[in-house]
């Protein structure tokens, strides 16, 4: 944007043209493992007080290493933030954990209040995480009020249990777009144009896959079983690798529908997202090479005792930036960081303690 | 000596390229458009601490925000002037500390588990007054009661002769008789079986006593057992633990996606069992101890515990279920006694 003047009344634009701008990840997994090493060893050191500094120090690796158009994304949030929201979480969830196992009467007050309180901490933790994110020193924002909140991630699911589940697709649509539609980049907002239908489609597509995988691994384990019940009959550990397996088999599962799930889904609202006079979006995510990313990270995972976090980490964030595609209008205008007027007219103190995310990662 | 570096103008995407450099204590920035140009003092400058292979960033006070290439003489320079963490990223990038944390990591992890959350769960075990734990015995046999306990069928002889026995043990072992209760009761669901709940009740159900109906003293040890995870406050400790090992399970591995989470959980679970063994193994030795103080062999705790692996059909050592179980496994449980 550097060429680029500021018109202020510009005769309308008819027909805008976007280009695709190159989008990259350069973090290295050696490089972030030597940072993963450091910050976890001085984690448990401290007692988990420094994992504030860790996390500040992990995302602004990930966001300064995601380059797009010539730029950098930054991850601005300071780690006594950071440390601030974790403290309120340990003490709120912690508290509530114990008072459920003291007394459960008690308890379940405080899951009615805890109820209550959810859509708020929703809200204040999207608004936070946008809040940090910045890309050419302009901030993105969220706006979703904790009303909408608590209809779209409390109320409606919990009817769509009573219609049997039908109306999940539906909500799960209006979750997205509730997320999307309230997200803000400076004085730009984001929008979706997405209905229904694909998300009904990739609800039918899961029940299938769903229905196959129980169908093969029920063949197979009828298989294995039958073989096996005779030749390791007075072996008391086939029991215990018996479980071990069948954990293993729901993981794989589990995987391959989240993975069918997140394609699908991922790719449509992608396709469907615009940033008002500013860029669309597209996204290619497979089902097989996600499923592939998803299952070969856990693997490592097991197999490396956690040791391989960083790798999956560096792999999943070049997986995701490779398959994301930005394109940007062509006469853009500069856009205007709308945050920084707001909150100087607020007040630093009364802004700071509503941008908290209470949350334990 | 000057360095380039991008600007990123206040509360706008605008940004433009200038030139960058230090002179007496002042950041000096130069661009073709005047309005980029400054003279800054460096310590009114805020330089971002440093990560290994990231461009220096540094916020200017009006709300602008400087890129400067990381690895050139400014951005060191900068880094000096504003003392930002340079240790951290040192240690990140410096082989051989890398190394050592990773050396350090599988041991402090085991000193947290091991050492940290049960020492943090006994202190915090230790400050919940009996009237807390009493009202989750409370609670507790409210909600058992006619689910999955009932009315015990035994004589009334047998009963009385069984309570007669607890009050004694109490007596001997010299534990008030108040913060103790004794309750027999018949379970399907428990078959033979004892608990301990941390306000001080004891749950023995009919098929135990009828198992040691021809031998009190193995049933005391039981008794003992069970009162010995009362008096070392073991279910408010494995309470407090499980707090604890989800809280750190969740810290560190919190952000991993969907089957990971299921995996760490599973490392939760098995982290949980050992605790829970290790409280087993500390009650076992808890009622073998009280055995001969009350003047009865060790060789009634034997005798429980090879009645209760007969009636409960269990096999001999199987090495991997260990790991899956709550409760070392009754080999291990009578040879400790035996020793």
């Amino acid at each position: 944007m550097e060429s680029t003047i500021a018109q202020g009344d510009a005769a309308p634009v008819v027909n805008k043209t976007y280009q695709p701008k190159a989008f990259h990840f350069h973090g290295k997994a050696g490089e972030f493992f030597k940072i993963w090493v450091v910050n976890v060893v001085l984690s448990i050191l401290t007692l988990g007080i420094y994992s504030a500094w860790a996390k500040v120090r992990t995302n602004r690796y990930f966001f300064s290493h995601t380059e797009l158009d010539g730029h950098r994304f930054s991850y601005l949030a300071q780690p006594l933030q950071i440390l601030k929201g974790r403290i309120i979480a340990v003490v709120l969830f912690g508290g509530f954990y114990l008072l459920n196992l003291f007394a459960p009467v008690a308890g379940l007050v405080a899951s009615l209040l805890f109820l209550v309180l959810m859509p708020f901490l929703i809200c204040a933790s999207m608004r936070f995480n946008m809040r940090m994110t910045s890309y050419r020193n302009v901030r993105f924002d969220f706006k979703g009020s904790p009303w909408d909140a608590a209809i779209n991630f409390i109320l409606l699911p919990v009817a769509s249990v009573f219609t049997l589940y039908l109306l999940l697709p539906w909500v799960l649509k209006r979750m997205d777009k509730f997320i999307v539609d309230n997200t803000r980049y400076g004085n730009k907002a984001f929008n979706t144009k997405i209905t229904s239908g694909t998300y009904y489609m990739a609800a039918l597509a899961t029940i299938g896959l769903t229905l196959g995988l129980m169908l093969f691994f029920g063949v197979m384990m009828a298989i294995i079983g039958g073989v096996g019940a005779e030749a390791f009959q007075q072996d008391g550990a086939t029991s215990a690798l018996v479980t071990i397996v069948t954990m293993g088999i729901y993981l794989l599962f589990f995987t391959f529908i989240q993975a069918l799930y997140k394609s699908i889904i991922r790719n449509y609202l992608f396709e469907n997202t615009e940033l008002d006079d500013v860029a669309t979006f597209a996204s290619s995510f497979q089902f097989s090479s996600l499923a592939w990313l998803q299952i070969s990270n856990i693997v490592a995972l097991v197999c490396t005792l956690g040791f391989a976090y960083p790798w999956t980490k560096v792999r999943t964030a070049n997986y995701t930036v490779n398959n994301t595609q930005i394109n940007i209008c062509d006469d853009i205008q500069p856009v205007i960081d709308t945050i920084v007027e707001e909150t100087s007219a607020l007040g630093d103190e009364v802004a700071n303690v509503f941008d908290v995310d209470v949350a334990l990662t | 000596m000057s360095d380039s570096g991008l600007m990123y103008f206040a509360g706008s995407s605008e940004s433009c390229e200038v030139t960058v450099a230090i002179k007496n204590q002042q950041l000096l920035i130069t661009a073709t458009t005047d309005n980029a140009s400054r003279r800054i003092d460096l310590f009114d400058l805020d330089v971002v601490p440093p990560l290994p292979s990231l461009p220096c960033e540094v916020l200017l006070n009006d709300g602008s925000r400087l890129e400067i290439n990381g690895n050139t003489a400014t951005a060191t320079q900068l880094y000096k002037a504003n003392k930002g963490n340079r240790i951290l990223a040192w240690l990140e990038s410096n082989k051989w500390a890398c190394l050592a944390a990773t050396a350090l990591l599988p041991i402090s992890f085991y000193w947290l588990s091991n050492s940290v959350i049960p020492t943090a769960a006994m202190a915090v075990a230790n400050m919940i007054p009996p009237s807390v734990s009493h009202n989750i015995d409370e609670q507790v046999m409210e909600l058992f009661d006619e689910e999955i306990l009932t009315s015990s069928e035994l004589h009334v002889e047998q009963q009385q002769s069984i309570h007669h026995n607890w009050q004694q043990l109490l007596s001997q072992l010299s534990l008030p008789q108040d913060q103790f209760e004794l309750f027999i009761k018949k379970s399907e669901f428990y078959g033979a079986n004892a608990f301990a709940l941390p306000g001080g009740t004891v749950v023995v159900t009919d098929d135990l006593a009828t198992l040691f109906v021809d031998h009190p003293d193995a049933l005391n040890a039981i008794m003992l057992h069970e009162i010995g995870h009362v008096v070392e406050r073991h279910s408010l400790r494995i309470m407090t633990e499980s707090v604890g090992t989800s809280l750190m399970i969740t810290y560190f591995f919190g952000d991993l996606e969907g089957m990971a989470e299921l995996f760490s959980g599973t490392a939760l679970t098995l982290l949980q069992n050992k605790f829970s063994r290790d409280m087993e193994r500390e009650a076992d030795q808890y009622a073998i101890q009280q055995l001969s103080s009350i003047g009865a062999s060790p060789e009634a705790f034997v005798e429980a515990m090879t009645r209760l692996q007969e009636s409960l059909g269990e096999e001999k050592s199987q090495p991997l279920v260990e790991y899956l179980s709550t409760h070392p496994q009754f080999e291990e449980r009578i040879q400790r006694a035996t020793q």
